[in-house]
């Protein structure tokens, strides 16, 4: 779906991108992680033709993005804030984005509970409600590919899983998805590929799965005695209310079983940890 | 049956620049200030001078809302576009950017003109005033002269607040000072200096051709400087606008 190799961005004399290379598989919902001023929306700009790679190779569905019309009619964009000016009303947004493609977008302002806002102004949106806006705009466009730069980024909780349920769902209807962010603990449940980018870099790139996988046997424990807990294992550390500790999973837990302390939760490493093994931070 | 997409992302430019009432007011108001032509030009031996002066910028209302509505659409809707972001949700529409480029050019520019054009050419049709094809040529190249050097600045600026105040000191400076140097060539009588000057405030030699003074060749070079000045700055703007990077 999505090609880049060795691509390179570079604003006046100040690189943003340094032979950056990745590419995302059809299928497949991509994280594109990496912190503030890492190059995420650089790199997302340019996948989505709007700058201009200075050097390298970028192909989005086998197609160079730059002034390229044709993409759009096939990928759909998601911002942080809807890109489109401000006094327009939601009704009359979405309906000429329809009309450009060629369908009603009545059933999905129903579907997505928009219509008690259709005659609010853009500007007047909260931002979860704006959110639901780019969402149908994205989904009247019937795209293989979405790709989202921040797009949970002014969302409350709610609202964030909202965003990844409805992601979820594009998922299962086929839809690939190309997502950034730098709020991890909602993406890592929904991603089945991750890219991490770091000062213009890309320090790691593959599933999901490889990116969790620790060598060393890391495991956080949530218990109902953590000091006990640490007694009886003889070794760990507590990280907030939790138990970190190093070794098999399975002899901790049964260990634990055995003195009667109860396990609540057990987890073996997160995105934010991976992020951080291997941005080397 | 559905219009094409093209047509439908045109569509969406033009309302955008013409919401209810704009036309509404401009049309009538246009219409109604070419009929104070009349006022100018019932006097006699200075019927010229009449149309001439009804043809004047800022003295005519006609034309002065032409201007304004172009100069309106370019910095504030088109630049207010390119300094909030917001021109990334037609760029990432299924159009390439010439085209897009077109559509906001013609919505912008060439439609105030043709609206005047469309008003002048009616009333001077319906009055039987007749005006001087030059004349309009004249007000046409200044028009696009000055609109399309505001585009550019537009575009190169990145800022409303910027591009208009740019806009204006250098505008501002190419008429009045121009105009003050036409009168000045006049005066001496060095008449060939104004085939150089004259593209800067044509208006200037229009009072004095119609006083009397036969100037016409040196207004048309005014004309042409203006016409060719227009095109090189519409180039400019293009070449800009598709490497625009938002």
């Amino acid at each position: 779906m999505i090609l880049v190799e060795n691509l390179t961005k570079v604003y006046g004399k100040r690189p943003v991108l340094d032979s950056v290379s990745f590419s995302v598989e059809k299928g497949s919902i991509t994280g594109f992680i990496g912190p503030n001023g890492a190059g995420k929306t650089t790199t997302i700009k340019i996948l989505t033709g709007l700058l201009r790679r200075t050097s390298g190779k970028v192909e989005v569905m086998g197609m160079d993005p730059w002034n390229n019309p044709r993409i759009y009619e096939r990928i759909a964009i998601i911002f942080t804030t809807i890109y489109h000016p401000q006094e327009v009303k939601v009704r009359e947004y979405l309906t000429d984005v329809g009309k450009v493609y060629g369908r009603d977008p009545r059933d999905l302002m129903e579907e997505f509970a928009l219509t008690p806002h259709a005659d609010k102004r853009l500007s007047q949106l909260s931002s979860g409600l704006a959110q639901r806006v780019q969402l149908v705009s994205a989904l009247i466009r019937d795209p293989e590919l979405i790709i989202a730069d921040e797009p949970t980024a002014n969302l409350d909780p709610k609202a964030r899983l909202e965003f990844y349920d409805v992601i979820s769902k594009l998922h299962r209807r086929g839809v690939t998805l190309f997502i950034s962010s730098h709020i991890l603990s909602e993406l890592e449940k929904v991603i089945t590929h991750v890219i991490f980018i770091n000062r213009g870099k890309i320090s790691f790139s593959g599933t999901i799965n490889q990116a969790l996988r620790v060598e060393e046997g890391e495991i956080y424990l949530l218990v109902d005695d953590p000091e006990r807990a640490i007694k009886v294992l003889g070794r760990g550390t507590m990280e907030g209310g939790y138990i970190k500790v190093t070794g098999n999973l399975r002899e901790v837990v049964d260990l634990l079983d055995e003195n009667h302390i109860s396990v609540i939760t057990v987890r073996r490493s997160s995105l934010d940890e991976a992020f951080k093994r291997f941005s080397n931070i | 049956m559905r219009l094409s997409r093209g047509f439908q992302i045109f569509r969406i430019v033009f309302r955008e620049r013409y919401r209810e009432p704009t036309l509404e007011l401009v049309l009538p108001t246009m219409l109604v200030a070419n009929i104070f032509l009349s006022a100018f030009y019932e006097r006699g031996n200075f019927s010229l001078l009449g149309v001439v002066l009804g043809f004047t910028p800022v003295i005519s209302v006609a034309e002065t809302l032409a201007f304004a509505l172009g100069l309106r659409n370019v910095i504030f809707v088109t630049g207010d576009h390119v300094y909030k972001g917001s021109i990334i949700s037609f760029l990432t529409m299924p159009v390439r950017r010439e085209i897009f480029f077109l559509y906001i050019y013609f919505a912008d520019v060439v439609i105030p003109w043709a609206l005047w054009l469309l008003t002048s050419l009616l009333y001077s049709q319906l009055s039987g005033i007749r005006v001087p094809s030059l004349l309009l040529a004249t007000f046409t190249s200044g028009y696009f002269f000055s609109l399309n050097v505001v585009f550019l600045l537009t575009i190169l600026l990145k800022s409303p607040g910027v591009a208009t105040l740019t806009s204006m000191f250098v505008l501002g400076s190419i008429f009045v000072f121009g105009g003050a140097l036409g009168y000045y060539q006049l005066i001496q009588g060095n008449t060939s200096l104004l085939y150089l000057s004259s593209f800067s405030n044509p208006y200037v030699l229009w009072i004095a051709d119609s006083l009397g003074r036969n100037l016409i060749s040196q207004i048309i070079s005014g004309v042409w400087v203006d016409g060719v000045l227009a095109v090189l700055a519409l180039l400019f703007a293009f070449f800009r606008f598709r490497g625009l990077e938002p």
